[in-house]
């Protein structure tokens, strides 16, 4: 069952390209319509989650921040522009789990969404993605197809999620480098090229032959 | 002048009593009225009359001066203005507030060279803003579907610009926000790297790290602001060739440093003395456009606001290293030494 993350940010088109980014990478993502009632709001909707701007209409981030602490221990991650000490001491002392600074790359966000929710709950079931016929267990780091896994590295386990959440479309080199770098793995141009020429000798290991295309001077795609 | 006079009645009235007992002693002594009235106005008169003459000059100064005071548009200038004093106390405070006034103007010349210089930044920086918008609303003239990597691109260019403003901003008055924390490089450097991935992918940036298993005490945010300053002058002047970055981290007698090196362009000697400078552009700011000549200068601000040293390595054709030094940890931190592991 995907999470459920409320999002909290008064720029509508911010809040519904949070929620869009969300769910493409696999939560369920609501956000508040109301905000003299965020509080409550929040509390009926009782999200896994809560991604809390600062700067908000009727009360700010930092008194909702506040009032939900004093009903509930849901996980709250502070997303703002305000980014300075003080405003980050003033965050975790009200109860905040994390602080994101604004503005951010999707990927720092979803890194940090993982992390405090892995916190929270140490849930036991694992995150599995798909597309076609390919499976792939996030936290085991296991690609499967069929009755047959096989384990792959951390490189080639981003590479493999990154393009099955692009379902099909096509990702781009340098896309691929840049998610590679959001997870510490300072690649190059050459490195990728390795990387991808093991990750389509694993899947063969498991009888999956002509999933990952290369689409010359385009990038790379995945095909069901 | 009233008040003048009044200010002498004392000395006045001393006078006078002075005048009264030797009048008494005179007449005590069989001395004759008409000499003791000759002696009492040889003993008030000379005294009443200085009295009298210094309150009046006095008190003609302090009228002249209080109209030249009324009639300047600008009261500070009063001191250069005011004539020479015909007593020695009066000269005595001239000295004074000329010496106020001047130290005032200091400060006011000073504000004002500061409050010049944030206009001209604040003028080439929006000018330089608007390169990356102007081609953010020209990537989707028309209806057009733009390129996700290059909206990207120019939306990390205004990023760029809009983090730099706000450490410009507080290079002036940093106490405000800044935070000492043990921090491994590997961390500082990491996240100035995903900060710039895109421009530094773009690049063909390969990097290199060796060393940075090191824990400094400095503001993490702060250098990493500077490592990203370093990276992107290093993705821009790093000619036809793709970047190369090679991150080093040493321990030294100083403290633990960290070089950023590329294989650019490099720096003209006679150039590199200059660098630092604000607004120093050189021939490579020229050459290669788009430089505010903010970045090296900013770096060089903050580092020395954050006790750290920073220093520049160049040769044409072969490449630029920066080398940043971070005080021991015993500086920030009591008792913290800097140690060799994260």
């Amino acid at each position: 069952m995907a999470e459920t993350i409320m999002v909290v940010e008064d720029d509508r088109q911010m809040a519904r390209e949070l929620v869009r980014l969300l769910e493409n990478y696999g939560y369920r993502a609501l956000q508040v319509e109301d905000f003299s009632r965020a509080v409550e709001e929040i509390l009926e909707a009782a999200p896994h989650l809560v991604l809390l701007d600062i700067n908000l209409p009727v009360q700010d981030g930092y008194t909702v921040c506040r009032q939900l602490r004093q009903h509930s221990q849901v996980p709250i991650i502070i997303v703002t522009s305000r980014d300075t000490e003080m405003d980050e001491l003033m965050g975790m002392n009200l109860g905040a789990d994390d602080f994101v600074a604004k503005p951010y790359n999707p990927q720092l966000l979803q890194a940090h969404i993982a992390r405090v929710l892995a916190r929270s709950y140490q849930s036991g079931e694992s995150r599995v993605a798909r597309f076609g016929r390919v499976e792939l267990e996030l936290s085991r780091s296991e690609a499967i197809c069929g009755e047959r896994r096989v384990e792959l590295t951390k490189n080639e386990r981003q590479i493999l999620w990154v393009l099955m959440r692009a379902r099909g479309e096509i990702v781009s080199r340098d896309a691929l480098i840049n998610e590679l770098w959001q997870s510490d793995e300072f690649v190059d141009d050459n490195t990728l090229t390795v990387n991808i020429n093991r990750l389509r000798g694993k899947l063969a290991e498991i009888g999956v032959e002509g999933y990952l295309l290369t689409r010359r001077g385009q990038g790379y795609q995945l095909c069901e | 002048m009233r008040d003048l006079l009044a200010q002498r009645l004392p000395l006045l009235l001393a006078s006078a009593g002075g005048c009264a007992l030797s009048a008494l002693l005179l007449h005590l002594l069989g001395v004759g009225g008409a000499p003791t009235a000759f002696i009492c106005l040889v003993l008030f008169v000379p005294v009443a009359v200085c009295c009298g003459v210094e309150a009046y000059t006095r008190s003609r100064y302090y009228r002249h001066l209080a109209r030249v005071l009324g009639e300047l548009d600008r009261k500070s200038l009063l001191p250069q203005l005011m004539e020479e004093p015909p007593f020695a106390e009066g000269r005595f405070w001239k000295e004074v507030l000329a010496a106020c006034g001047k130290s005032m103007n200091d400060q006011i010349d000073r504000r004002a060279v500061e409050a010049r210089e944030y206009q001209e930044y604040i003028e080439t920086w929006v000018h330089e803003v608007k390169t990356p918008i102007a081609s953010l609303l020209l990537s989707v003239e028309g209806g057009r579907q733009p390129d996700p990597a290059a909206v990207r691109r120019e939306a990390e260019r205004i990023d760029g610009y809009v983090e730099q403003a706000l450490y410009y901003t507080r290079s002036g008055a940093p106490e405000k926000d800044y935070a000492i924390r043990p921090v491994s490089l590997r961390q500082l450097t990491a996240d100035a790297l995903k900060k710039n991935a895109t421009l530094l992918i773009e690049s063909r940036a390969r990097v290199r790290s060796e060393g940075l298993d090191r824990t400094v005490y400095t503001d993490a945010k702060w250098v990493a602001f500077i490592l990203g300053q370093l990276f992107q002058n290093a993705a821009k002047y790093r000619g036809e060739e793709p970047l190369s970055l090679s991150l080093r981290g040493e321990a030294g007698a100083e403290g633990v440093s960290l070089s950023v090196c590329d294989r650019g362009v490099g720096i003209p000697p006679r150039d590199q003395g200059r660098v630092f400078e604000k607004g120093f552009t050189g021939e490579n700011g020229r050459a290669f456009a788009r430089s505010t000549g903010m970045g090296l200068y900013l770096c060089a601000t903050l580092c020395k606001k954050l006790g750290m040293g920073i220093r520049l390595e160049s040769r044409v054709g072969e490449g630029t290293c920066v080398t940043l030094t971070f005080p021991k940890g015993s500086y920030h931190l009591a008792g913290g030494e800097a140690g060799e592991t994260r």
